[in-house]
């Protein structure tokens, strides 16, 4: 493909190249105009969240700034609400091993899917396609039962296993796709000196699966963090609440707190948006991986 | 690359934490309490429940959640319920009751359930029982209670066109017929919400038609969406929102594409767009939170939506919660007569943030703020109090309802073909 496309421009003329280079900027303003779309409302968000609560009552972001009216109360609000600092807490202990679970496990898995001679592998991940296209709406009431029987309804652990039992199919999906595309020379070569099938998977697949590993952990964290419906319907006490419960308690049955509620979505944001800048550059590498088969 | 020691590391962490979060029960008798109630207003409730645990050391647990229906459902499916909640339709109290969840306050024969019939009866009028009855059996009791007849304005700009506060439908549309000469906007109207129609519609219903015809309209479906009360009813509406450009802030594409937190802003703001605004008695809070520089009463105040027929007078249309109960432990009982009590009630009616209209008769008006007075007072002196006709209903003809009277203010000349087509829905769902 590079060098297709590099013979192709050595034989072009000037006028060709200046072709290019407009097409170039053609696709930057283009790329320009989407990214301003897609941040007009995060933007305004952030205005609105900076806002006095009578100023977004009477006019909208877009006039914030004349005359401007700004205040770090809502922020304040927010932060100094009862048992913030506690869900705040609460939505680490359960995001962190809700990330790290479903990753570890679909890691083994996805390695001996991918590599290991197991009979009928291809209908184990023809079952687990399946499993990914069930609402997760649908699975509450038999995992509650479930849950009740043995006592982990309101616990850390039942919401670990639940946020587990939810990712695993895509987790183990993306990874499976992800190894087979590993070349299979390592493997061989690794197994004729000797090597056992966790020294494979520990020595040679886990690290050359860092994109993917970093970019699949993007996704777990995001999903779990800004989780609501699980923690709602399985951790029922207050004190064990998460982030998302916490914030939405903050709003009255109309939620006409509008000030509130734009201060604290970012505030919820601030966390996801670390753990993307920490892995973004694993991020572009592994978002296509496994996509096509080299 | 990773550094193995790092991931060995990471590991150790989790499995301490999965050790750790086996932690131990507490002993306290504790009860749980889900409500829709968030921010001020659970602020306002806890005045109320902090003060129970004070007095009998029972912790109340208050789980605030803001799609309360589907959650609850969820919960009560999957077996583990709180053990009490606010439920915010009667016709979702009835189908808990039906299916065998709730325990009943009172039993059939009168004898005490979870509390003395006593309590009730002393501390409610009938018709305010009567709304947590399902088959003769006490299964809930109204716990707060909304006028939804209440109509915003600024008594300045009233003034300002020399007009007084309406007795009669014929003085409310002279007022708007006021307005409009003097080159004014009469109405803000927040129709993207679609219930803040329907609460039109249902309060020129039931003043045109009465408690009773509202009841077979919305409850039982004895009379039909093509009746002529209806028609009657939209007649009347139509003098409000037709024709549009004059009598609504936005004309029909604004008033369609405005929630109703912002319709009641753009009469309240310092560059009002219009001059009255419908809506419940709960709008009183919101305003002056969001414009705390106005004086309740001074600046902004409201007055019941006024009689259209001598007959029927104006009952008032209302809102609320239901307190029903999942549990029949000693310190849920504890807590439902501590909430049917005058002195719970008492406690949150005054608290500084957040106080509910308690349809308790024994909670003295004077305790209310100024802009909670106007609430209590409608909810108190109404003639009638019938329940939010949306949702009595079905929940796919209310729906259907609420889309019907978002066309109709769109295309008011379809009204027959609009309102045949939801008595088609509704023939079908009841």
């Amino acid at each position: 493909m590079t060098a297709v496309s590099s013979t192709a421009v050595s034989t072009t003329t000037t006028k060709r190249r200046g072709l290019r280079f407009s097409n170039k900027w053609f696709v930057h303003i283009i790329l320009f105009c989407l990214a301003v779309v897609w941040l007009v409302p995060s933007v305004g968000l952030l205005i609105t969240s900076f806002r006095p609560r009578e100023a977004i009552a009477t006019s909208g972001w877009w006039t914030a700034f004349s005359p401007a009216q700004f205040t770090t109360e809502n922020y304040m609000e927010v932060l100094n609400a009862q048992g913030m600092g506690d869900s705040f807490i609460n939505s680490f202990k359960i995001t962190i091993p809700g990330t790290l679970l479903p990753i570890i496990i679909a890691a083994v898995a996805a390695y001996a899917l991918a590599w290991m001679p197991i009979k009928g592998k291809d209908w184990i991940l023809v079952i687990l396609l399946a499993l990914l296209v069930i609402p997760i709406q649908t699975t509450l009431v038999p995992v509650l039962r479930l849950f009740n029987q043995f006592g982990l309804t309101g616990t850390y652990m039942g919401i670990w296993i639940a946020h587990t039992a939810y990712g695993l199919p895509f987790c183990i999906y993306l990874l499976r796709n992800f190894f087979i595309s590993l070349p299979k020379e390592l493997m061989e070569s690794a197994k004729i000196d000797g090597a056992s099938e966790i020294t494979i998977f520990w020595r040679i697949v886990i690290p050359l699966s860092v994109p993917a590993l970093a970019s699949l952990a993007i996704f777990q964290f995001m999903w779990v963090w800004n989780d609501l419906l699980v923690a709602l319907v399985f951790m029922s006490d207050p004190i064990n609440q998460p982030m998302t419960v916490r914030i939405q308690a903050m709003l009255g049955t109309y939620a006409t707190e509008w000030h509130i509620m734009s201060a604290a979505s970012f505030i919820s944001m601030a966390v996801p948006l670390v753990v993307f800048f920490a892995l973004q550059r694993y991020f572009v590498t592994g978002l296509t991986a496994g996509a096509v088969k080299q | 690359m990773v550094n193995r020691k790092t991931i060995f590391a990471v590991l150790l962490a989790v499995l301490l934490m999965v050790v750790g979060a086996v932690g131990a029960q507490d002993t306290v008798p504790v009860v749980s309490f889900m409500t829709t109630f968030g921010g001020s207003e659970l602020d306002g409730l806890r005045n109320s429940l902090d003060a129970f645990t004070a007095e009998t050391g029972i912790q109340v647990i208050v789980e605030s959640n803001r799609q309360l229906v589907p959650i609850l459902r969820t919960r009560l499916a999957g077996g583990s319920p709180p053990d009490l909640a606010l439920i915010p339709q009667p016709g979702l109290l009835a189908e808990f009751a039906r299916a065998g969840y709730l325990v009943p306050l009172v039993n059939e024969d009168g004898s005490a359930g979870l509390i003395d019939a006593a309590v009730l009866t002393d501390n409610y009028s009938q018709g305010i029982i009567d709304l947590g009855n399902v088959d003769g059996i006490q299964y809930g009791i109204l716990a707060k209670a909304n006028s939804k007849s209440t109509i915003w304005y600024r008594p300045a700009s009233l003034e300002g066109i020399g007009m007084e506060i309406p007795a009669t439908w014929d003085e409310l549309i002279a007022i708007q017929q006021a307005y409009v000469d003097a080159g004014l906007v009469p109405w803000s109207i927040g129709g993207a919400d679609s219930w803040t129609l329907t609460d039109w519609f249902e309060n020129i219903y039931v003043r045109q038609n009465g408690p009773e015809a509202y009841q077979q309209l919305f409850v039982t479906h004895e009379i039909p969406w093509t009746d002529a009360s209806v028609t009657a009813a939209l007649d009347a509406f139509r003098q409000i929102v037709d024709p549009a450009d004059t009598n609504l802030a936005g004309g029909v594409d604004g008033t369609l594409s405005t929630d109703f937190i912002t319709a009641a802003n753009m009469v309240f703001r310092p560059d009002p767009a219009a001059e009255m605004y419908y809506e419940g008695g709960f709008m009183g809070g919101i305003i002056s939170s969001n414009f705390p520089d106005l004086v309740p009463v001074e600046d902004f105040n409201a007055f019941l939506f006024p009689a259209i027929s001598e007959e029927h007078g104006a009952p008032v249309v209302g809102g609320g919660d239901l307190l029903a109960a999942f549990s029949d432990r000693p310190e849920v009982a504890a807590l439902v007569a501590w909430m049917a009590g005058v002195d719970g009630n008492t406690l949150w009616a005054s608290a500084p943030a957040g106080a509910v209209v308690s349809p308790n008769i024994n909670v003295d008006l004077s305790v209310y703020s100024p802009i909670a007075a106007i609430d209590a007072a409608q909810v108190a002196n109404a003639s009638a109090f019938v329940f939010d006709g949306s949702d009595l209903m079905p929940s796919a003809v209310a729906e259907a309802f609420s889309i019907a009277l978002q066309d109709f203010v769109a295309n008011p000349d379809d009204a027959a073909s609009i309102f045949s087509a939801l008595e088609d829905t509704a023939a079908a769902n009841y």
